[in-house]
């Protein structure tokens, strides 16, 4: 696996879901610890889990503070905050982490098949890692206007 | 003339944007169905008249292509376009959905005026070839 290649589709796919579907403008950051601002627990984080497969097998996490999931959710649908429900909020997380990972992948290589698993909603503290990258980790910061979201790969087999 | 669509994505905020956008891109349409997943569409397919259904690929239970295999042992089903619309991107994936009877595919994300010319091409309304692959100019005020 090339790292620096993981890296660039998986900033090139985030840009592209965010900014197409989602009308976020955004950047990419290194230099604020994430985990420590969100420790403050002034804002719930949710998070989005999804597992794949293939000629690497794994999990990504996207995670997001809820006000700007509940905000991207209302842009998303074209509606007023108030008339977005929790369940609204929480498919539309998923189907981000869905649209990035498969847009990663297909970037990363287009002609191997990566199997994608269903996303699921779990808590940010018990699957995010260190958001330093390594050999089998690879961490991005994204900033943008209002707040900061993280997504994170974490590969456990590489065939 | 109308067209009744079925949607068929187990995200309701993807159904309700796929809507929106169909109604915003000026397209015919009769009557909207929505499904979560490959199950639920069939129940539709069975009991509604439906000309075309746009699903997702990646679904709990049974995902878009099981869907597609499903109705094309249906005589009548087999002829109703599919649509993939998908994050799906590699080649090997979009040659089997082709294989096995999806009409076409729109790759997540999509811009609106993407869906507009995909659906426009897939009814009929255009015969311009180029379009069906164009990711569009003109912005759709949706």
């Amino acid at each position: 696996m090339k790292n620096k290649d993981m890296i660039t589709a998986m900033k090139n796919s985030i840009s592209d879901v965010l900014e197409t579907m989602f009308f976020l403008s955004l950047d990419f950051s290194n230099d604020i610890d994430l985990l420590e601002l969100w420790n403050t627990g002034k804002d719930p984080i949710i998070a989005a889990k999804l597992s794949f497969s293939g000629p690497l097998s794994g999990y990504a996490v996207f995670c997001i503070p809820k006000k700007s999931a509940l905000s991207i959710t209302a842009d998303f649908m074209g509606k007023d905050e108030q008339e977005i429900s929790d369940d609204q909020i929480n498919g539309t997380i998923k189907e981000i982490i869905n649209m990035i990972i498969g847009n990663t992948f297909s970037m990363y290589n287009p002609d191997v098949v990566f199997n994608l698993g269903v996303p699921e909603l779990v808590g940010f503290h018990d699957v995010i890692k260190d958001l330093s990258d390594s050999e089998k980790r690879f961490s991005v910061v994204i900033e943008t206007l209002e707040n900061y979201l993280a997504f994170q790969m974490n590969i456990t087999n590489e065939n | 003339m109308a067209y009744n669509i079925l949607i068929v994505d187990d995200s309701s905020p993807m159904r309700a944007v796929i809507k929106k956008i169909v109604k915003a891109s000026g397209f015919n349409v009769g009557q909207f169905f929505e499904a979560i997943n490959g199950l639920e569409a069939m129940e539709v397919l069975n009991h509604e008249w439906i000309d075309l259904v746009l699903t997702d690929y990646n679904m709990p239970d049974m995902n878009g292509l099981e869907l597609v295999e499903e109705m094309n042992k249906d005589d009548h089903l087999k002829s109703i376009p599919a649509v993939m619309i998908t994050t799906e991107g590699s080649r090997e994936r979009v040659e089997e959905f082709m294989a096995k009877g999806v009409i076409d595919y729109i790759k997540k994300p999509f811009t609106p005026e993407q869906i507009k010319q995909k659906l426009k091409y897939i009814m009929g309304e255009t015969e311009d070839e180029e379009q069906r692959y164009d990711n569009g100019d003109e912005e759709l005020d949706f």
